[in-house]
């Protein structure tokens, strides 16, 4: 039973369609090349665009998305935010995926470096159980061990039933978790 | 979720904005109260200041609250949305969103009234009055405006919603005398301001039926 399924989609200014299936467990590694579509496939998923041509079947889905560039708010604290985000998506706060990442709760966020920024962004995008997580560039700014952290983050939350799609420019770090991997 | 949408809108520059905008709207106001009449001049014609000041103030106030909300929707495509776009139904964060500017308007609204009366009270030695229902009435214009202007900001007639401000602020400087059909096509180009009940009643239905449009067509268009 698929979560989404994409026949032929296709956006104008695409160079290609996109048929694909995306079930539970399933850990999709998206990699290729700048302007092969790798963004418009990921925004056909998530219902930011319309396809011009083919179809798309989707569930109601939780989707918890990290954009490659992820806008959040500078003038409030970590702790402050990351409480209303649970509130607001009806969560309660994960303590272990907070402590894993060792991001400094009482900072204003603005104060945070490019790094600490991601990893709270990775987090935001957990908060409020999703059924479906799509994470674009998710290793930028991440250090070593943050990328460690995250990818057994990424097992555990795998083969609890989570299913993932992933946009990289380093796809060699995923491949033990992918499923399918798409060459765009 | 309002709170949200809040805390990730406003950074440091819109803080500063706001400021700036406060203390022209500050500085209008205290430009507008300075007369050359006497004080005994002005309590002997008491009536006719009282329209005079009530007129000043509507016009001022017709093109900061267009202003603002030029300010307010113009802003209106930020990305920090898409997460939540992701997570919730779409049409939930467009109605959220939509709150959060009526909220905006309704704090600024306030705001002003607030402002006024303190300024009019320290610098102008008369009672001026200003009606309540005006003030409703001014920020049932600012929805309307929104409404446009957020209908059409993302299409293709983009110009047109920053048209549409423009020629009300035009309107509200330069044309003295009311059009009938103008304001029942847009009932926001009322410079008479005669209030009455099933006036603010035709203006609210009109916002209602704006939203509808703007809640629909934000829910299936390209993000």
């Amino acid at each position: 039973m698929h979560l989404i399924k994409l026949l032929e989609a296709k956006k104008h200014y695409c160079p290609q369609s996109f048929s694909l299936e995306i079930h539970p467990c399933d850990f999709i590694l998206i990699s290729g090349e700048n302007g092969k579509g790798k963004t418009t496939l990921l925004e056909l998923i998530l219902g930011f665009k319309k396809p011009d041509q083919g179809s798309i079947d989707k569930k109601k889905l939780k989707i918890g998305y990290l954009p490659e560039v992820m806008m959040l708010p500078p003038l409030i604290k970590v702790s402050e935010y990351l409480e209303t985000l649970a509130k607001v998506k009806k969560d309660v706060l994960s303590e272990e995926l907070i402590h894993m990442f060792d991001i400094p709760l009482f900072k204003y966020i603005h104060q945070l470096s490019k790094g600490n920024q991601q990893k709270l962004a990775i987090i935001s995008t957990f908060i409020g159980r999703p059924d479906l997580v799509i994470l674009d560039e998710p290793l930028s700014g991440l250090d070593e061990l943050s990328i460690h952290k995250l990818i057994v983050f990424l097992k555990a939350k795998q083969e609890h039933g989570l299913s993932f799609m992933v946009s990289t420019h380093q796809p060699e770090l995923f491949l033990e978790l992918s499923t399918k991997r798409i060459c765009l | 979720m309002i709170r949200l949408i809040f805390q990730s809108y406003m950074d440091k520059k819109k803080y500063m904005m706001m400021f700036i905008y406060l203390l022209i709207i500050i500085f209008l106001l205290v430009i507008m109260c300075i007369e050359k009449d006497s004080d005994i001049e002005m309590m002997l014609h008491k009536d006719y200041y009282q329209v005079y000041y009530e007129q000043l103030f509507m016009q001022i106030m017709m093109i900061l609250n267009a202003m603002f909300v030029l300010f307010l929707a113009m802003d209106h495509d930020q990305s920090f949305l898409k997460p939540f776009y992701a997570f919730f139904n779409r049409k939930k964060v467009v109605f959220y969103k939509y709150q959060f500017h009526v909220f905006w308007i309704m704090i600024y609204s306030f705001t002003l009234y607030m402002l006024k009366t303190i300024i009019f009270k320290l610098i102008i030695p008369i009672d001026i009055s200003f009606d309540m229902i005006l003030l409703i009435d001014l920020s049932l214009d600012m929805i309307i405006i929104l409404n446009l202007m957020l209908i059409f900001m993302r299409s293709k007639y983009r110009t047109l919603s920053v048209v549409i401000v423009l020629f009300y602020i035009l309107y509200a400087l330069f044309i003295q005398s009311d059009s009938q059909i103008l304001y029942y096509i847009f009932p926001i180009y009322n410079m008479g301001k005669t209030i009455n009940l099933i006036e603010l009643c035709y203006k609210v239905c009109y916002i209602y039926l704006g939203f509808l449009i703007y809640w629909l067509k934000s829910s299936v268009e390209d993000v």
